[in-house]
């Protein structure tokens, strides 16, 4: 074996390892990805693995500890909802009615999440304000 | 007509005439008619000068009856940010775009004496490419539309983006956005006209680009870390893998085309180099800008993404159909003769970098096509991209070691030996003192001490080398024989600033994430809690108002070994009356060599839930990010590269001018 084959061999065999690396590594960072509506008809089949739900945050169904810094709030959307408890303080921007993304394990019919990413729609704050008499 | 509609409609039309008048020009061989088309470009830059100021105006006034401004700002909002507002949604990022373009070509244009046949070419390509935007401008993704009523009030800005981050984090992002087009469409031309110096024409405006995307890049880490409480400077986002994607394409570019300019070597690599950088640019803006990937700051869905996907296809189809064409004009003459030598180094570097891009790529489309091809969507963690790209970060490191003294074609053994053995000697060294001195943890070891040591001893080896080099030419003494070595060497000295400036970078990550001590408390005002060698005393808890906000602090004195270090340190919540919510405001400190980080969870009147986290070294990342590899980019990009004339049968005086 000469030495170009032997460098080609060498560049070759650390290729395949960093693609094996890769793959495993990416397998494992894997989680699924459902709307409410997905989820709650397969919520139990989770096994408490780690899942994303995307909803809306449901109009006053937040409940908010600041002591505990305990989250408690319904995620839905018009196939189902679910209840979801985040003990990491107030995500940034929270607010009813706007889409989130929670990530966490279902357990006892309640979503624990160790994350939830509030979207922040293009169109913030919803509709624009008419006024009474502005139309022009 | 709308008056920044007109002005975007005149721009357009101009667009299309330059693009024109380049073609007839290069046919007919008719100079008149370039000189007009130049008036035509400056006028161009000139139009979107007026259209953006027009904008800018239209938020300042807050004229709500523009739906954009409507949109992305309110009565209550902070007159800063209504500048920065602009470029807050995908309309005026746009606009940003298009905007900073005819900037650049306005000066190619303004410059006459380098307005040559190789730029002509380029402009069929950024000419069509700026129409196109405007035309999106004009259709799809309007600034300037205006509704049929007067709203009372704007929506006002995202919470979010009410950060003078905001003000510095897009603008220099689109800054390199805008300046990739020029290098890539210098390709295409060079290309075409079988004509090599394109490499040489593109350096300054790649390095431009570089800036722009390591500026932008590093103001998006800092506003992650201040801004969006993710705890951290960097958190695979998206968008953030979007931005940093074009980054690694066009750091492995610059690199490899010092091959290109010296070995005549690595011509195609080179070309797809560029334009996956450019595609980079465009697939980023699709991302950011259409909504079609869940991301903390995507902008909602939109209807643009057909146009930037089209435009996608059309630009990589006829590349690849230009080189197929001209094959054989841009075929590289065999750059390796050994693994082991600088060329061989500079491989591996274009390597690393491809990889970590293929990886980052793959995890931030992957959900994309797994609901497209598997009709299920799916998300990929952070873990991936940290196990892929630390192994890659410290073989760079690595590598910049080698890279300053490893010698060209083919480095023998006692030229390795030479230059390799004391720097290794004393990473050894340095490595069992650590040890000793407790640092146990692998990474560490390898990149904190190994990797600086052998980085900075090569690095200084090298530039001992040119000051001496300096003085056998002639001896002025030892800080003028520096002075002059770095004058005459700046682009290598530029070069080692980078290198120096990404060792800062990852031995900063290596030391937050390795010795991060982060607690969790529930406090009450007068309590102590302690993180690591620090205790945290809250003392008390005030709450006030401030521009559209109110704002609840948790005020903290920090003592260290008994003695006070820090005193009215705050973890910080602001709610927003407009918007009715609540954000997180992070502070980071910094004491000794830690960052001290505050994140608040509840602020309520006599009690607070903050997670606090030391963080060492994490000044290293701001200082090596934001000014030493700024300057070291500044100092290359202050040099000129002449074009080895025995190579390429041009004038010198062409090439020198941009």
């Amino acid at each position: 074996m000469n030495k170009k084959t032997k460098n080609i061999l060498g560049i070759g065999i650390v290729g395949i390892l960093i693609l094996y690396l890769g793959a495993v590594s990416f397998s494992n960072a894997l989680s699924f990805y459902y709307e409410v509506g997905e989820f709650v008809t397969i919520a139990d089949t989770f096994n408490g693995k780690i899942v994303n739900v995307n909803g809306t945050i449901a109009s006053g169904s937040t409940i908010w500890e600041p002591e505990k810094a305990r989250l408690t709030f319904n995620l839905s959307d018009n196939n189902g909802t679910i209840t979801v408890v985040s003990n990491d303080g107030m995500p940034g921007s929270y607010k009813e009615g706007i889409p989130a993304v929670v990530t966490g394990y279902f357990v006892n019919n309640t979503f624990q999440a160790t994350m939830v990413v509030t979207k922040c729609p293009s169109k913030y704050g919803g509709d624009l304000d008419h006024g009474e008499h502005n139309e022009t | 007509m709308e008056f920044g509609e007109t002005l975007l409609t005149i721009a357009l039309i101009l667009c299309i005439y330059a693009a024109i008048a380049h073609i007839l020009g290069i046919w007919k061989k008719k100079n008149e008619l370039f000189d007009s088309a130049r008036a035509a470009i400056l006028l161009i830059g000139v139009l979107l000068t007026i259209a953006s100021l027009w904008l800018f105006n239209l938020f300042i006034t807050r004229n709500f009856q523009y739906e954009y401004v409507a949109m992305y700002s309110s009565l209550d909002l902070p007159k800063v940010y209504t500048i920065a507002a602009f470029w807050a949604g995908s309309d005026g990022s746009l606009l940003l775009w298009a905007w900073l373009i005819s900037i650049y070509i306005a000066i190619i244009a303004i410059r006459g004496k380098s307005y040559d046949n190789l730029i002509k070419h380029a402009m069929l390509v950024i000419l069509p490419t700026l129409g196109y935007l405007i035309y999106m401008l004009l259709t799809v993704s309007r600034p300037f539309r205006m509704l049929d009523f007067m709203p009372v009030d704007g929506n006002g800005l995202n919470p979010m983006l009410q950060d003078p981050g905001m003000l510095f984090h897009p603008p220099t992002l689109f800054w390199g956005y805008a300046g990739v087009l020029i290098p890539f469409a210098l390709m295409i031309a060079g290309i075409y006209l079988s004509d090599e110096t394109w490499i040489y024409r593109a350096r300054r405006w790649a390095l431009w680009a570089w800036l722009g995307l390591a500026l932008g890049n590093m103001f998006g880490s800092y506003w992650a870390y201040t801004v969006l409480n993710w705890g951290g400077f960097w958190g695979w986002d998206p968008v953030e893998n979007a931005s940093f994607l074009p980054f690694l394409t066009m750091t492995a570019f610059y690199h490899s085309t010092m091959i290109q300019e010296r070995k005549s070597g690595m011509k195609i690599w080179n070309i797809f180099l560029i334009l996956f950088t450019w595609e980079l640019v465009v697939y980023g803006t699709l991302l950011t800008r259409s909504g079609i990937i869940a991301s903390v700051h995507t902008f909602g869905q939109s209807v643009t993404a057909p146009y930037y996907i089209n435009y996608m296809i059309v630009v990589f189809a006829a590349t690849i159909l230009l080189v197929a064409w001209k094959y054989d004009s841009i075929k590289s003459k065999k750059i390796l003769e050994s693994f082991v030598s600088r060329e061989g180094s500079f491989l591996y570097n274009n390597w690393i970098f491809i990889v970590a891009a293929a990886s980052v790529l793959w995890g931030t489309t992957y959900p994309l096509l797994s609901e497209a091809f598997r009709g299920y969507k799916v998300m990929v963690g952070p873990s991936f991209y940290n196990q892929i790209n630390v192994p890659l970060g410290i073989a760079l490191l690595f590598l910049m070691a080698i890279c300053p003294l490893i010698g060209w074609r083919k480095a023998s053994l006692s030229n390795l030996k030479r230059n390799f053995s004391r720097p290794l000697l004393l990473a050894a060294v340095a490595m069992v003192v650590a040890f000793a001195l407790g640092v146990h943890d692998f990474y560490a070891l390898v990149a904190i001490v190994a990797g600086s040591v052998l980085v900075i001893s090569t690095h200084l080896i090298a530039i001992s080398r040119m000051v001496t080099k300096q003085k056998k030419t002639e001896d002025k003494g030892f800080p003028k024989n520096l002075s002059l070595a770095f004058w005459n060497n700046r682009r290598t000295f530029g070069g080692y600033l980078c290198h120096i400036a990404i060792l800062m970078i990852i031995v900063s990550a290596t030391g937050a994430v390795v010795y991060e001590k982060t607690e969790t408390f529930n406090m009450r005002v007068g309590g102590t809690y302690s993180v690591g060698d620090y205790e945290f005393k809250l003392t008390k808890i005030d709450q006030y108002d401030k521009n559209n906000k109110q704002v609840s602090a948790a005020l903290f004195d920090v003592y260290k070994n008994g003695k006070l270090v820090l005193t009215d340190s705050s973890a910080l919540m602001y709610h927003y009356l407009k918007q009715d919510n609540t954000n997180v405001k992070p502070m980071a400190y910094r004491v000794g060599i830690d960052d001290l980080y505050f994140s608040a969870q509840a602020i309520t009147s006599n009690s607070a839930t903050v997670k606090l986290k030391v963080m060492p070294l994490m000044f290293l990342m701001w200082i090596g990010g934001f000014h030493v590899l700024i300057s070291g980019i500044l100092i290359s990009l202050s040099t000129k590269v002449a074009v080895r004339k025995n190579r390429y049968n041009i004038g010198m005086e062409d090439i020198n001018e941009l």
